[in-house]
C-alpha cells in the first residue's frame, strides 16, 4: 500500500512538471486568467 | 519567486513526498498555482454566467480566451484577487452584451464580426505577443512561433464561426457574437490602453480610510 501511495506521488509529480513544460513553452501567459504567477527561470525560453 | 502560501505548502508537500530538488520544486509551485487559479476562475464565471442564464455564452467566451490570451499574452493585475474579480465580470457581462446584439438581427451581428476579425487580426499581426515581466519571452524565434500561432487562431475563430452562421444550434448565434467580442476583448488587452485599464484595477485602494 505505501509503494503503491509513493508510485502514486511520483506519477501526480511528474504530470504535474509536465504540464507546467508544456505551459511555459507554447504560451505567452497562463491561459484565462488576468494574474501571471511569476513563471521560473528554468521554464522561461 | 512570490508565490501565494497555498501552492508552496502543497508544492512543498508533494516535493517532500518525491525527493524533489529545490528548482523543481519552484515548478511545481508554479504550476499548482496557475491551474489552481485558472480552474477557480472558470469555475466561478460559468457560475456567474448560469445565475445571469447566459451559460453556453459565458462558455463560449472563456474558450475563446484561453485560445488568445495563452498564445497572444496581454495585460495582467499584480493581483490574483482582482484578477478573479475582472475574470468573473467581464465574460458574463460579455455574454449579457450578446443578447442585446443578437436581438438587433443576423446583419448587427454579421457586422461585429467583421470588425471583430479586422482589429483582432491587426492586433496579433503588429502587437501579438506581449509578454510581462513576471513571463518573459526570450527566443526571437519562440516570439515569432507565437505571432504566427495568433494569426492561425484568428483564422481558425474565422472558420468556426462561418460555420456557426450556417448552424441550426440554437446558441450558434450567441456563441458568434460572444466570439467576436471576446476576440474585441483580447485585442484590448494586447493595447497600451488594456495595460492602463489593468493599471487602475491594480491603483483601486480596497482599505478603508
Amino acid at each position: 500500500m505505501k509503494k503503491v501511495k509513493a508510485q502514486l506521488f511520483v506519477l501526480v509529480v511528474s504530470a504535474l512538471l509536465f504540464l507546467a513544460n508544456v505551459t511555459a513553452a507554447f504560451g505567452a501567459s497562463c491561459a484565462i486568467t488576468s494574474y501571471q504567477p511569476e513563471v521560473p527561470e528554468a521554464l522561461r525560453k | 519567486m512570490s508565490y501565494l502560501s497555498f501552492s508552496r505548502r502543497w508544492a512543498g508537500y508533494l516535493s517532500r513526498q518525491t525527493n524533489l530538488p529545490a528548482e523543481q520544486e519552484t515548478v511545481l509551485t508554479y504550476i499548482i498555482e496557475v491551474l489552481a487559479l485558472t480552474f477557480l476562475n472558470v469555475f466561478l464565471t460559468l457560475l456567474v454566467g448560469a445565475f445571469l442564464g447566459v451559460l453556453p455564452g459565458t462558455a463560449a467566451c472563456l474558450v475563446t480566451t484561453a485560445l488568445f490570451r495563452h498564445i497572444a499574452g496581454g495585460a495582467h493585475s499584480n493581483s490574483p484577487l482582482r484578477c478573479a474579480v475582472v475574470t468573473i465580470i467581464i465574460y458574463p457581462m460579455l455574454a449579457l452584451l450578446s443578447t442585446y446584439f443578437n436581438r438587433l438581427g443576423q446583419g448587427a451581428v454579421d457586422m461585429l464580426s467583421i470588425v471583430a476579425f479586422g482589429v483582432g487580426m491587426m492586433a496579433m499581426i503588429v502587437l501579438a505577443p506581449v509578454d510581462s515581466v513576471a513571463a518573459p519571452i526570450i527566443s526571437t524565434v519562440r516570439r515569432k512561433k507565437l505571432k504566427y500561432a495568433s494569426v492561425a487562431f484568428v483564422m481558425l475563430v474565422i472558420v468556426a464561426t462561418l460555420w456557426f452562421r450556417g448552424s441550426q444550434w440554437q446558441y450558434a448565434e450567441m456563441v458568434r457574437t460572444c466570439v467576436a467580442l471576446t476576440l474585441l476583448w483580447v485585442s484590448f488587452m494586447l493595447t497600451g490602453w488594456g495595460h492602463g485599464f489593468m493599471a487602475v484595477i491594480d491603483g483601486i485602494s480596497l482599505r478603508k480610510r
